[in-house]
């Protein structure tokens, strides 16, 4: 999925990812950086979901995925089985651990 | 609106998604690149005795000498684990990968029974209880990248996979791996084995383009070790013919083979003679002269 500016023909850039909340709705901020232009996506939690399960970070990732991630950050009492840090959070390892 | 079309614009606002989808595939297929032989088993429909071809089949080649590897496909209803006598392992990770189970006879195996902590518990994800259809599928395929890529596998002349039962997994497991040398079919002879393995064979042919060893008939007969005879079971027309592929091995049941898969006990190890090992190392046998023949061409 891609955003344009439509005054400016500039594509959308991400300006900040966050507003996780606990029902699993998620936000994403896009900033057009031409003009300053900005909207607000917001997910539901099957849309959020769809992105975790692709294995992707919104907003890119800095730091390469832990071995077996998905299992131990997505899989229901996965975090004895594994030496990970399955968060607690049923969507974490959806944004980028450095943010 | 703007004259801009979606390949005109570059980037996706910041999160790289296609780099990321990249480097994980970097990941794979460097990580089977160590592999000699990508080696999928398949059904298309349950009940036929698959798994316990795989794992005999991996048990024959370690016997052998080879280096074998076993990832189960089948993340919902993992059964190597189980036949190959490794249930319990909790894989640990080192720094080049997750170590795997290695069973009495030095085959390397993965599996999602691993990470399922009681005997009962089913495969479950965190996320919303409802319409999970919309996204499961790409959470198992993603793990099932994961089980492939980040398992040190090291150097293995084979690595054989269990795939699950119906033809959409068989698509899924083919996508996601990226590479599946060869596919073996097993079969049980009946009209509805015949019906259903028939939908997988035209879609490895027709839309995966994937090469077909040939097929496995597996429990037409029955061995009775009282008697050491043959006795029919599921004999029917012939399925080789009816799909057009080399007939490998005719494997007869052997109520032992059983006994052995329950316990994780190595039955061609026991019983090298029994008409069942032998058909299974036919299956070995013609697998191996196809990679020498390629090894040599
Ligand atoms: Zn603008």
């Amino acid at each position: 999925m891609k955003f344009v500016c439509s005054e400016c023909t500039e594509p959308m850039k991400l300006d900040k990812a966050g507003g996780l909340e606990e029902d699993g709705t998620f936000s994403v901020r896009f900033a057009c950086p031409s003009c300053d232009w900005g909207f607000v996506m917001w997910t539901n939690p099957q849309e959020t979901q769809m992105v975790r399960s692709l294995g992707v970070k919104i907003g890119g990732n800095t730091v390469p995925s832990a071995p077996l991630e998905t299992i131990r950050t997505h899989m229901h009492g996965s975090t004895s089985a594994t030496t990970g840090s399955g968060g607690k959070c049923p969507f974490s390892g959806l944004m980028d651990p450095q943010d | 609106m703007p004259e801009l079309k979606y390949k005109d614009i570059v980037g996706d606002g910041g999160s790289h998604v296609l780099d990321q989808v990249e480097a994980q595939q970097d990941r794979l297929s460097q990580r089977l690149s160590r592999v000699g032989c990508i080696l999928g088993i398949m059904s298309g429909k349950g009940g036929v005795g698959k798994s316990t071809v795989t794992a005999n089949l991996a048990r024959i080649l370690a016997i052998r000498g080879k280096s074998v590897g076993v990832l189960d496909a089948d993340l919902n209803g993992p059964s190597m684990a189980k036949l190959l006598g490794v249930r319990g392992h909790k894989p640990d990770v080192s720094e080049k990968g997750v170590v795997p189970a290695l069973s009495k006879d030095g085959i390397r195996i993965m599996s999602m029974d691993f990470f399922l902590d009681a005997d009962e518990d089913p495969l479950q994800w965190q996320g919303p209880t409802s319409d999970q259809h919309v996204w499961r599928g790409l959470l198992e395929a993603n793990t099932l990248r994961e089980l492939a890529a980040d398992t040190d596998w090291g150097e293995l002349d084979v690595l054989l996979i269990d795939l699950p039962p119906g033809s959409d997994r068989l698509t899924m497991v083919c996508d996601t791996l990226k590479r599946m040398d060869h596919l073996i079919a097993v079969g049980i002879g009946s009209d509805l084995s015949q019906l259903i393995v028939g939908k997988s064979v035209t879609l490895a042919r027709r839309v995966l383009e994937q090469p077909l060893l040939g097929i496995v008939y597996n429990m037409r007969h029955y061995f009775d070790p009282a008697t050491k005879r043959l006795m029919p079971l599921f004999l029917s027309e012939d399925e080789a013919k009816l799909h057009q592929l080399t007939m490998l091995a005719d494997i007869p049941f052997d109520p032992r083979l059983l006994s052995c898969g329950d316990q994780g006990r190595s039955f061609p190890e026991e019983y090298p003679h029994s008409p069942t090992s032998v058909a299974l190392n036919a299956v070995a046998d013609q697998l191996l002269n196809k990679l020498a023949a390629k090894e040599i061409s």
